[in-house]
C-alpha cells in the first residue's frame, strides 16, 4: 500500500455497499456439531462504484461469503450489511442482480419466458418488461433462439441468459460468480467490457472468479481468501507490480544491440538483462480475429450469436464513446504512482482502511530510463549534458537513440497495453 | 405463398380483435339457433314423456331385489305410496314431475350446450380459434371414418380423449392468461402451471385421468338396469377423478418446491424481491389452477355423460321415459334413478335417548360395592373403583346398542323429528333400514312389522316386512306419515304379530341403519357443490405437500404428504374405530399400548372432522344432499386448516438456509 493511501479520509457509510465485520460461518451436522469453518473473521468493505474481486482456491469461502450476502446462508457470527441492511431484507434485493456460479434456471421455460418471469418478480410493467427483454436478448446474442427451452441450451448459452436475468432490474449492486465460465473468448471479452461499462456507470460489482486474467483486467480492488480467511487485499497494481524489475518493450533488436544494452545497463546501473524474448500474440486475440473474419463472411452458426450492443437501459447516460477514446483513456499518461517500498507490500488483514478506487492503469518504472536518458538528452532546446560520456567505439548511436527517445515521441501503437 | 407464410397469416388473423368479435358472434348465434330448433322439435306438447303424470307413485322397492320380484303386499294404502294409487290432492303434481326429473333432461342439454359455447368462446378469446378448428377437423377426419367402418368403440374413445385433452389445454391457457399479472405471486403461479404441462411427473397423471374418463363408459354393462349403470359411472368416475387428482396434487406440490431447492433454481428466485409468503402462496395458487382445469374437465365430462345416460331408455322402456307396457307411468328402474340417484336427499336419523355416563358410572359403582360387600374384605375401595372404571366403557357400549335393538316378541318406537320441510315439499319420503341379527346369515329372512301413524286420520297403520339380514332396504312412504309438528313415529315389532311370525333372535339396527330420506334439492346444484367440495379438499392436500417440501427432501416430503392424505380420507373409519377401541382390554385391564394409540389417533380423527364430513363421492352416488350450510361449515374448516398450513410453510421457508438441501 502506498504512503499516500495509508490513512485515507473516512468515507460516509452511505458509500459502503457491502460490509462484513468479523464474519464467521461454521457449518454443522445434523447433531449440531461443528463440521467446517467456511469463513472466519472476514472483514470486507466494498464501496459504491467499485469493481471488487473475490479470489481464492476451491473451498476458500468465496461462494459461502456470497451466499451469506444474498441471504441464502445465515452467518454464525459477525456483522453483515448490504446497502446498510440485513441480507434478508426484501427491499435491498430490489437493487441487486446476481449471477450464480451455475445458471440455475427453469429448464422448461424458454429464454423469453425466463426473463419475463424474473422481470415480474421486480413488478416491472408489461411495456418495460418487453423492452428490456428484447434489449437483453440482443445483448447476449440469444434473440434467434429465444423460443427454445433452456434445457436445450449449451452451457455457454445458459450463462448468457443467466447474465441477462441478473441485469433485468438494472441493479445497483451486481454480484457475479464465475461470469465467464462456459463462454467462448469473444463472449468472455464482451462480459468484461460490460463489467467495465457498468463500473463506469457507477455500478458496484462484486466479482468472484477463477479466471485470474479476467479479474486482473477489470477490478479496482481484490481480496484473496484461503481457508475462509483474508490473505491479501488491495489494488491489482499494488499487489502485482514487481517493483524490483523493469520491463522494456521495443521493436525487434538484433543480438548485437541487445548485447550493447546489456553492457550499458551493467555500466550505468550495475544491473544485467535477465531475459530477452519475443512477445507472443495472445491466443484470445488470435481467436477473436479468426471468428470476426468468419463472421464477416456470414458463415451459419446454430449457437449463440455474438452479442450486440449493451442494452440501452444499462448504457451510460453520457455514453457513445468512440473506441479510440476508450483506448486513449486507458493508455494516456497519468500521474506516476510512487514506487512501492519492497517491504511495504499490502499485508493480509491490514488494519489501515482501504484506499479509494484509484487509477486503473499501472505506471511503468521510469527511473532507470530517465537516468539513462539524462546522458542522451535530444530534446529541442534542451540543455546539453554537462559531461557527455564518449560513446563506445563502434556503437550505433541511431539505434540507441531510438531506444532512449522520450515516450511522447513514440507511436501510440507502441504504448504498453494497460487493459484489453 | 409458402405454407409457413400462410400459417403465419392465419395465426395473425385469429389473434386480431375483429376476428375474435366476429367469431364470437357467429358461435353464439349458431348455438342459439341450434338450441331453439332442438327445443321446438323435441319438446312438442304431444310428447307423452313430458306430460306430468297424475297417477304416478313411488313403489316399495328393495335395492337388490330382482326386477321381476313381486313387490311385498301391504295393507297400509294410506301411508305406503303405491303405483296405482293417487297422491293426496294437496301434493303438487309439479313436485312429482320435478322429482321424476323430466325437466332436468332439458336442463342437462342446456348446460351441455352452454359448456361447449363457453369453451369455444374461450378458445376464440385466447386467439386460437382457427387452430382448434383445424385440430377438430383433423380429429373428425380420423374418428368419423373409424365410426363408419364399424370401429365405433375406438372412434368414440378417441373422440372422448380428444375432447377432454382439448378442453384441458383450453383451461390451462386460460389459467395462464389469468395469471399474467406482474406480481410475484402470479409470476410464481404461472410458472407452476407451465411446469405442470411440461414436466413428465404431472403429464403421466393427466393422461391417466383423461384415459380413465374416456374409457369408463365402455366398462359399463349394458345388461344392467340404467340406475346401476349411472351409479357405477358416478362412483367410478368421481372417485377415480378425485384420487387421480389427489395423487397428482400430492406429488406435484411436493416436487415443484423440493426439486427447485435440490436443483438450486430457487436461488435465482429468492435473491429477487420475493417474500416467503409470495413464493409459497404462488406455488399453491399454481397447483390449484392446474387442479381447477383438470377438475372442471372431469366434472363436465362426468355430468354430461351422466345426462347422456339418463336420456337412454331404462329397463322396461322403449324410449326414454316411455314405458313399454303403454301405461304412461315411469318404470321401476326410471323411478329409482330419478327419485333416489339423480336427486339430492336429506337424511334424518331417529332421536335416541341419551346414555348418561355419570348415571351409569354411579350405578356401576353401586353394584360393585354391593358385590364387594357380599364378599367382605376381598376387594379394597381402590380395587372396586378400578373394576368399575374398567367395566364402564363396555357397559355404556352395551346400553347404547340396546337403544337400537329389539328382543324377540318385543317392540320399540322410534321418532324422527325435524321433518316438517319434507311434509311441506309434498314429495315421497323413504325409510331406509338395515336389519342385523345373530351372525347375519345371508339366507335368513326376518319378519317384522312397522306401525305408522297417519296424521290425517290419526290411525295406526301396520306394514308387514320381510327383511333379509345386513342388506339395506327401502320403504317409500307418503308425506302424510309426518305429523303437524314434523315428527314421524314408527313402532317396530320383532316378528309380525299380524301374520303370527315370531323371531327367535334379537334384531338390531347398526349406526345409520334407520334413516328417513326425502328429496330436498336438485341434482345439478348438488353436483356443483360436491365438485367445489372436492376442489377445497384438493386445496388442503396441496398445502400439506408444500408445507412438507419446505423442510424435507422430495421422497420424505412425498411420504409425509401421502400419510396426511391417507389419514384424511380414512378419518371416518378411524373415528368409528375409536368408538369401540377403548383404553382397556376385554378383561377390563388398562392397556398402556391402547392409551398411546388412542392418544395419537384421537387428535388425528378430530383434526379431520371437517374434511370427512364432506364425503362428496358417497353423497353423489347415494343421491344425498350436501346442503349449503354443511358445505359452508365444512368448507370453512378445511380452508382454515389450509391457510394455517400455508402460513406455517411460509414461516419455515423464510427461516431456512436455502443454500442447503437435505443436509448438504
Amino acid at each position: 500500500m502506498t504512503q499516500a493511501n495509508a490513512n485515507p479520509a473516512p468515507r460516509p457509510d452511505a458509500d459502503i455497499v457491502v460490509l462484513t465485520q468479523g464474519l464467521t460461518k461454521v457449518f454443522k451436522d445434523f447433531w449440531m456439531r461443528p463440521r467446517a469453518r467456511a469463513v472466519e473473521n472476514l472483514d470486507l468493505e466494498i464501496r459504491r462504484g467499485e469493481i471488487y474481486g473475490l479470489l481464492g482456491p476451491n473451498g476458500s469461502g468465496k461462494s459461502t461469503t456470497i451466499k451469506i450476502l444474498l441471504g441464502l446462508l445465515h452467518k454464525t457470527s459477525g456483522r453483515v450489511a448490504v446497502m446498510g441492511k440485513p441480507p434478508a431484507d426484501v427491499a435491498v434485493k430490489d437493487r441487486i442482480g446476481v449471477l450464480p456460479e451455475e445458471s440455475y434456471l427453469y429448464p422448461f421455460l424458454n429464454a423469453r419466458e425466463t426473463l419475463d418471469f424474473y422481470a415480474k418478480l421486480f413488478e416491472l410493467d408489461r411495456a418495460a418488461r418487453k423492452r428490456r427483454i428484447d434489449e437483453l436478448l440482443d445483448m447476449v446474442g440469444l434473440s434467434a433462439v429465444a423460443h427454445r427451452q433452456i434445457k436445450e441450451y449449451s452451457k455457454g448459452m445458459q450463462r448468457r441468459i443467466g447474465l441477462a436475468q441478473a441485469l433485468i432490474n438494472d441493479p445497483e449492486l451486481l454480484i457475479l460468480d464465475e461470469p465467464t465460465t462456459g463462454l467462448d473468448p469473444i463472449g468472455a471479452k464482451q462480459v468484461k467490457d460490460l463489467i467495465i461499462e457498468l463500473g463506469r456507470r457507477g455500478k458496484t460489482i462484486l466479482l468472484s472468479s477463477h479466471q485470474l486474467s479476467d479479474v486482473e483486467d477489470v477490478v479496482d480492488r481484490l481480496t484473496i481468501l484461503y481457508g475462509g480467511r483474508k490473505q491479501a487485499e488491495g489494488r491489482p497494481d499494488e499487489l502485482l507490480t514487481a517493483s524490483a524489475h523493469t520491463l522494456l518493450e521495443t521493436d525487434e533488436l538484433d543480438d548485437d544491440t541487445i548485447a550493447r544494452i546489456d553492457e550499458l545497463l551493467r555500466a550505468r546501473a550495475g544491473r544485467a538483462l535477465h531475459r530477452v524474448s519475443k512477445p507472443r500474440q495472445r491466443l484470445e486475440d488470435l481467436f477473436i480475429d479468426i471468428v470476426e473474419r468468419a463472421r464477416a463472411t456470414n458463415l451459419a452458426t446454430g449457437g449463440a450469436l455474438s452479442g450486440g450492443a449493451t442494452a440501452a437501459f444499462l448504457r451510460s447516460a453520457d455514453a457513445e464513446e468512440r473506441p479510440e477514446d476508450v483506448i486513449e483513456s486507458l493508455t494516456a499518461a497519468e500521474p506516476a504512482a510512487e514506487p512501492a517500498e519492497p517491504d511495504a507490500a499490502p499485508q493480509a488483514g491490514a488494519d489501515a482502511a482501504p484506499p479509494p478506487p484509484g487509477p486503473r492503469a499501472a505506471e511503468p518504472e521510469e527511473a532507470v530510463i530517465d537516468d539513462l536518458m539524462a546522458a542522451y538528452d535530444h530534446a529541442p532546446g534542451g540543455a546539453e549534458p554537462a559531461e557527455a560520456p564518449a560513446p563506445p567505439e563502434g556503437a550505433d548511436d541511431a539505434l540507441i537513440s531510438d531506444l532512449l527517445a522520450p515516450r511522447e515521441e513514440r507511436d501510440d501503437d507502441d504504448a504498453p497495453e494497460r487493459r484489453r | 405463398m409458402s405454407l409457413s407464410d400462410r400459417l403465419a397469416k392465419a395465426n395473425q388473423l385469429q389473434r386480431s380483435p375483429r376476428f375474435k368479435i366476429a367469431a364470437a358472434i357467429a358461435v353464439v348465434a349458431l348455438a342459439a339457433i341450434g338450441f331453439a330448433v332442438w327445443w321446438t322439435i323435441l319438446n312438442a306438447p304431444a310428447d307423452p314423456a313430458a306430460a306430468p303424470p297424475e297417477q304416478t307413485a313411488a313403489e316399495t322397492l328393495p335395492d337388490d331385489a330382482p326386477d321381476d320380484a313381486d313387490a311385498p303386499e301391504s295393507d297400509a294404502d294410506s301411508v305406503v305410496a303405491r303405483r296405482d294409487q293417487r297422491f293426496e290432492p294437496r301434493v303438487d303434481p309439479d313436485a312429482v314431475l320435478e322429482a321424476l326429473g323430466s325437466r332436468d333432461a332439458n336442463l342437462g342439454v342446456a348446460i351441455g350446450l352452454a359448456s361447449v359455447v363457453g369453451l369455444t368462446l374461450l378458445v376464440i378469446w385466447l386467439g386460437a380459434g382457427l387452430t382448434y378448428l383445424a385440430i377438430a377437423l383433423l380429429a373428425a377426419a380420423v374418428v368419423v371414418p373409424l365410426g363408419l367402418f364399424g370401429v365405433q368403440t375406438l372412434a368414440v374413445l378417441l373422440a372422448g380423449l380428444a375432447t377432454l385433452a382439448a378442453s384441458f389445454t383450453i383451461f390451462i391457457e386460460t389459467a395462464r392468461a389469468l395469471l399474467s399479472s406482474s406480481h410475484p405471486v402470479f409470476a410464481v403461479a404461472r410458472t407452476v402451471v407451465s411446469e405442470a404441462v411440461r414436466m413428465k411427473i404431472s403429464l403421466v397423471f393427466i393422461l391417466l385421468l383423461m384415459g380413465w374418463l374416456a374409457a369408463l363408459p365402455f366398462l359399463l354393462d349394458d345388461a344392467q338396469p340404467l340406475r346401476f349403470r349411472v351409479q357405477t359411472f358416478l362412483q367410478n368416475g368421481t372417485a377415480g377423478a378425485f384420487w387421480s387428482l389427489a395423487l397428482l396434487t400430492m406429488f406435484f406440490s411436493v416436487a415443484t418446491l423440493a426439486f427447485e431447492q435440490r436443483d438450486k433454481i430457487i436461488w435465482s428466485t429468492v435473491v429477487k424481491p420475493v417474500r416467503a409468503w409470495h413464493y409459497v402462496l404462488g406455488k399453491w395458487l399454481g397447483v390449484m389452477a392446474v387442479n381447477a382445469a383438470l377438475l372442471a374437465v372431469a366434472a363436465a365430462g362426468i355430468f354430461l355423460f351422466t345426462e347422456y345416460l339418463r336420456a337412454q331408455p331404462a329397463r322396461g322402456e322403449i324410449a326414454p321415459y316411455v314405458a313399454a307396457d303403454g301405461s304412461g307411468e315411469p318404470t321401476q328402474d326410471r323411478l329409482i334413478l330419478e327419485a333416489r340417484v339423480l336427486t339430492a336427499r336429506a337424511a334424518r336419523t331417529p332421536l335416541l335417548p341419551p346414555v348418561s355416563q355419570e348415571v351409569v358410572e354411579a350405578e356401576l359403582r353401586r353394584r360393585v360395592q354391593e358385590t364387594a360387600a357380599a364378599d367382605a374384605g376381598v376387594l379394597s375401595e381402590a380395587e372396586q373403583r378400578r373394576i368399575a372404571e374398567g367395566l364402564l366403557p363396555a357397559v355404556i357400549e352395551q346400553l347404547e346398542a340396546r337403544r337400537t335393538s329389539i328382543a324377540p316378541f318385543d317392540d320399540k318406537e322410534y321418532v324422527f323429528t325435524d321433518l316438517l320441510e319434507a311434509r311441506e315439499l309434498g314429495r315421497p319420503i323413504t325409510l331406509r333400514y338395515t336389519v342385523q341379527a345373530g351372525a347375519n346369515s345371508p339366507t335368513d329372512v326376518f319378519a317384522l312389522l312397522f306401525e305408522f301413524v297417519d296424521s290425517t286420520t290419526g290411525a295406526n297403520v301396520p306394514v308387514s316386512i320381510d327383511a333379509p339380514l345386513n342388506v339395506a332396504q327401502r320403504l317409500d312412504l307418503r308425506p302424510s306419515v309426518i305429523s303437524d309438528t314434523g315428527e314421524l313415529r314408527v313402532r317396530i315389532y320383532n316378528g309380525d304379530p299380524t301374520r303370527q311370525l315370531p323371531n327367535d333372535l334379537t334384531v338390531r339396527f347398526p349406526p345409520d341403519g334407520l334413516q328417513v330420506l326425502y328429496a330436498k334439492g336438485g341434482y345439478t346444484a348438488n353436483f356443483f357443490r360436491i365438485t367445489v367440495a372436492l376442489f377445497i379438499k384438493l386445496g388442503f392436500i396441496a398445502a400439506a405437500g408444500i408445507f412438507a417440501a419446505t423442510f424435507l427432501s422430495f421422497p420424505v416430503a412425498a411420504l409425509l404428504s401421502f400419510l396426511v392424505l391417507f389419514a384424511a380420507e380414512t378419518s371416518g373409519f378411524l373415528a368409528g374405530a375409536l368408538d369401540v377401541y377403548g383404553p382397556t382390554t376385554i378383561d377390563g385391564e388398562l392397556s398402556p399400548f391402547r392409551v398411546v394409540i388412542r392418544a395419537i389417533a384421537t387428535p388425528i380423527a378430530g383434526v379431520f372432522t371437517g374434511y370427512r364430513s364432506l364425503d362428496a363421492v358417497d353423497r353423489l352416488v347415494d343421491g344425498r344432499i350436501l346442503s349449503w350450510s354443511e358445505f359452508a361449515v365444512a368448507g370453512a374448516s378445511i380452508l382454515a386448516f389450509t391457510a394455517a398450513t400455508l402460513a406455517a410453510a411460509a414461516t419455515i421457508f423464510k427461516n431456512r438456509e436455502l443454500a442447503t438441501y437435505s443436509g448438504h
